[in-house]
């Protein structure tokens, strides 16, 4: 699947552990060592207490709309087959917020409806996080 | 700690707008050049009265110092100059900094100009493509987030917080569209039905192709001066009497509460120093980028309670002659948006309305007016009160 041409994340330092972590399957955010904030997305400074000492948690994957979109008008190309899709800001059970697409029928999805991630591997360096309904 | 007082300390001289809709024969400097001295003319001033330059970029052209490639285009060599990066809230804010920068001395006299050709030079997937590319490169674009997806993701929230409806929405459309039908230099004009708005293609749940602004070749230019030049200008002056800005996020998914905007803030700032309320205002002109974005500038200036710009829409306050008329001009949804510059024509309209000069348009008694810029996704919001 090499060949798809959406745009690919690009890791950087910020973020090389995280996307490593998708690859792996798990949503990894970072906790403050300081003053326990969890944050994401990742970066180097606490943005609460500016602590740059700070562990990485693997998330549960489980969480709720918070909001969504069905798109039917593709940003680019490369989206053009995979319309219409649906784009949501996921509530993790952490209190972490995630954007990322919701599998699954469009009729069925609504905000505070449970969600679980799942992992698209579709290329070979980097991996997505989606999520699906979950039984709710 | 008191902030220095800008209000009634710089005037609005003269603006210009080129005619707006298809234009292929011209670039986009060359738009912001005949924006320009549509402008000079109109103040009665000339180019070596201007000592300072703000743009606010472009989609089309990529120089990497925009307000330079435009000052050696024009041939002008000011004192100051810079180019404002915060996309649709540009606008309001470079009339801010021109302010700024006369109030304290540093300027006489500031030309802001705001321009583009995205209509003729890009195809409607390159402009699509070129906003999407603002979302965040690794926590939004790759899961295909557009722009108007964004806004969307703001109005399904709202719907679910507060009642509001498609229906609410589509009325923002329909009265910009009859606003424009008023305007000889708007770019759409034929009637738009409720009934058109909410049969409109979708384009991402639930906002659809009549809650999105429009695509433009054109641009406008706003002069900033001191108040004590007001006697040597053509035109009745325009006083900038309160200015505001309001940042939150650079990016939709680092939104705490997508539905409590930086507006309130920007607001609060600038009806302070104007020492003004909400009630007082005539008539807004509200960054129109979707309609949503001007249902919630409604409620976070204050306009309305929070959760009612849906029934303050419907009960038609915001038409020409209602309570608070708003985008009297037909706005970016139905006048013309020619990319980032879309909102230097909201500017524009606030001083023709206060001068009187609208014609079949014209908000009778026109006094005080607030103008709302909006970057991003609700990112900047930037604000202007203008009375004369």
């Amino acid at each position: 699947m090499e060949k798809d041409d959406r745009p690919k994340p690009e890791p950087n330092g910020d973020s090389l552990e995280f996307w490593e972590g998708i690859k792996s399957h798990q949503i990894l955010v970072q906790k403050c060592s300081s003053c326990g904030l969890l944050r994401f997305y990742p970066r180097i400074l606490c943005p609460k207490c500016l602590s740059d000492q700070f562990n990485w948690i693997p998330c549960s994957g489980k969480g709720r709309i918070y909001s969504y979109t069905t798109i039917y008008r593709p940003p680019l190309p490369a989206f053009a087959e995979f319309v219409p899709y649906t784009i949501a800001l996921i509530d993790l059970e952490e209190g972490i917020r995630i954007l990322s697409q919701v599998e699954g029928n469009p009729d069925s999805i609504a905000i505070g409806v449970r969600v679980s991630v799942t992992f698209e591997d579709f290329w070979k360096k980097i991996a997505l996080p989606k999520f699906r309904l979950a039984d709710q | 700690m008191d902030t220095f007082n800008l209000s009634g300390k710089a005037i609005i001289a003269g603006v210009g707008e080129t005619a707006m809709g298809k234009h292929p024969g011209k670039s986009s400097l060359a738009l912001h050049a005949l924006a320009s001295k549509l402008a000079l003319e109109d103040a009665g001033l000339t180019k070596s009265d201007i000592d300072g330059v703000l743009t606010c970029g472009s989609l089309v052209d990529n120089w990497p110092h925009h307000s330079g490639a435009f000052c050696e285009y024009f041939d002008i060599q000011p004192k100051y100059t810079d180019t404002v990066t915060q996309g649709g809230a540009g606008s309001c804010t470079m009339v801010q900094y021109a302010a700024m920068l006369i109030a304290n001395g540093v300027c006489q006299t500031v030309l802001t100009v705001g321009a583009d050709n995205q209509l003729s030079a890009m195809t409607r997937n390159e402009a699509v493509q070129s906003f999407a590319k603002n979302r965040h490169p690794q926590y939004e674009y790759p899961f295909g987030l557009s722009t108007p997806a964004g806004y969307a993701l703001i109005a399904q929230r709202h719907f679910h917080e507060f009642g509001t409806t498609r229906e609410h929405l589509a009325n923002i459309a329909v009265v910009c569209r009859k606003h424009a039908s008023l305007n000889p230099n708007a770019q759409v004009r034929n009637p738009l039905s409720l009934e058109e708005a909410l049969n409109s293609k979708p384009i991402a749940s639930p906002l659809h192709l009549s809650d999105c602004c429009i695509s433009s070749d054109g641009g406008g230019a706003v002069i900033v001066t001191s108040a004590d030049r007001s006697r040597d200008l053509k035109n009745h002056p325009i006083v900038i009497l309160g200015t505001g800005q309001g940042f939150s996020y650079e990016h939709i998914c680092q939104a705490h509460n997508i539905t409590d905007t930086g507006v309130r803030r920007a607001g609060k700032v600038a009806f302070e120093m104007a020492n003004v309320e909400p009630k007082d205002i005539d008539f807004v002109e509200l960054y129109d980028c979707f309609t949503i974005t001007v249902l919630i500038q409604l409620e976070d200036y204050g306009f309305c309670p929070k959760g009612e710009g849906g029934s303050f829409v419907a009960e038609g306050h915001i038409q020409s002659g209602g309570k608070l008329p708003v985008n009297t001009n037909g706005g970016m949804l139905s006048f013309g948006n020619p990319g980032i510059a879309g909102g230097i024509f909201h500017i524009i309209e606030a001083v023709r309305q206060l001068r009187g000069d609208c014609g079949p348009r014209q908000v009778v008694g026109a006094k005080l007016a607030l103008v709302g810029g909006v970057g991003g996704i609700f990112s900047h919001t930037s604000t202007l009160i203008l009375g004369r």
